[in-house]
């Protein structure tokens, strides 16, 4: 059963997001603090294949946390995927940004 | 509001079916060979040029020097675990690579590849494939595409393990 990292600030968005997932038959563990999780990826990096970023707009505060993400990988290590959701289109622009992060963005409907 | 959800259900299948491909198979190299004649293929006089991961409709060099780059294409297209001395004597006597890049620049692009730095050449093209796959963002360690595996008699053997493509231009 594939182990989600899901971080969202938005409770209400979250608290859905992590109960759709799990329904999906994955684990879900969900951070609205983005220190609290990262520190669970420092304690753990090897605990979840995917970590889930909401991100809800094209703020630098959510790309510098991407950015920290990949940083708390090393280099050639087994490390979770990253996937960052917004619940408003963002446009091209944010998937290729996204991607050139090695992230994939999906909006949600 | 769960509707809302399913891209995003999706998005996490993708990035687990992605990786689950990439390490049954291992990752899309492309091996770049020039001064390629027309109607040919492979023959001796061609230059590997550059060899580049390919992820995600992305090409990221790697980069290697002139002596790797002749090592990563003799182990992707041997594809067998090969010792070092068997690397050493088979990219001696093969006409691809004593007259490499003879078409370009003749006798200048020849290298010798020896049995006793066949294991740093391998530790150098691992090191310019993790940085290709940093850059890349794939999460996947160079020592699982660029393997040594210990034979019964204690010899290494290496081998890449990687989806290859061999692209040729003029």
């Amino acid at each position: 059963m594939p182990r989600i990292l899901l971080l969202d600030r938005d409770e209400r968005h979250a608290r859905e997001l992590g109960v759709y997932l799990e329904g999906q038959h994955h684990t879900v563990k969900v951070y609205r603090e983005k220190e609290e999780a990262f520190d669970a990826l420092k304690r753990d990096p090897g605990g979840f294949e995917v970590v889930i970023l909401h991100i809800s707009g094209d703020r630098h505060e959510d790309w510098d946390a991407l950015d920290y993400l990949r940083s708390l990988i090393k280099p050639g290590a087994r490390g979770p995927l990253i996937l960052l959701t917004s619940s408003i289109y963002q446009g091209p622009r944010a998937i290729l940004k996204a991607e050139r992060k090695g992230a994939r963005l999906v909006h949600e409907q | 509001m769960s509707n809302n959800f399913v891209p995003v259900a999706r998005g996490v299948e993708l990035l687990l079916a992605e990786m689950k491909e990439i390490e049954a198979a291992g990752p899309q190299l492309k091996i770049l060979h020039r001064f390629w004649k027309p109607g040919t293929i492979c023959l001796p006089g061609e230059e590997i040029a550059m060899v580049c991961l390919v992820y995600r409709a992305r090409e990221f060099p790697v980069r290697l020097s002139l002596s790797s780059r002749i090592l990563v294409d003799y182990l992707a297209r041997c594809r067998l675990p090969q010792t070092a001395a068997e690397i050493e004597r088979a990219v001696r006597r093969d006409p691809f690579y004593m007259r490499h890049g003879a078409n370009g620049k003749p006798g200048t692009q020849v290298r010798m590849i020896k049995r006793r730095a066949v294991k740093v050449f391998i530790q150098r093209i691992r090191q310019a494939l993790g940085a290709a796959f940093q850059e890349a963002g794939l999460r996947l360690s160079p020592h699982a595409v660029v393997r040594s595996e210990s034979s019964d008699t204690n010899i290494t053997l290496y081998r890449i393990r990687a989806s290859i493509e061999w692209v040729h231009m003029q």
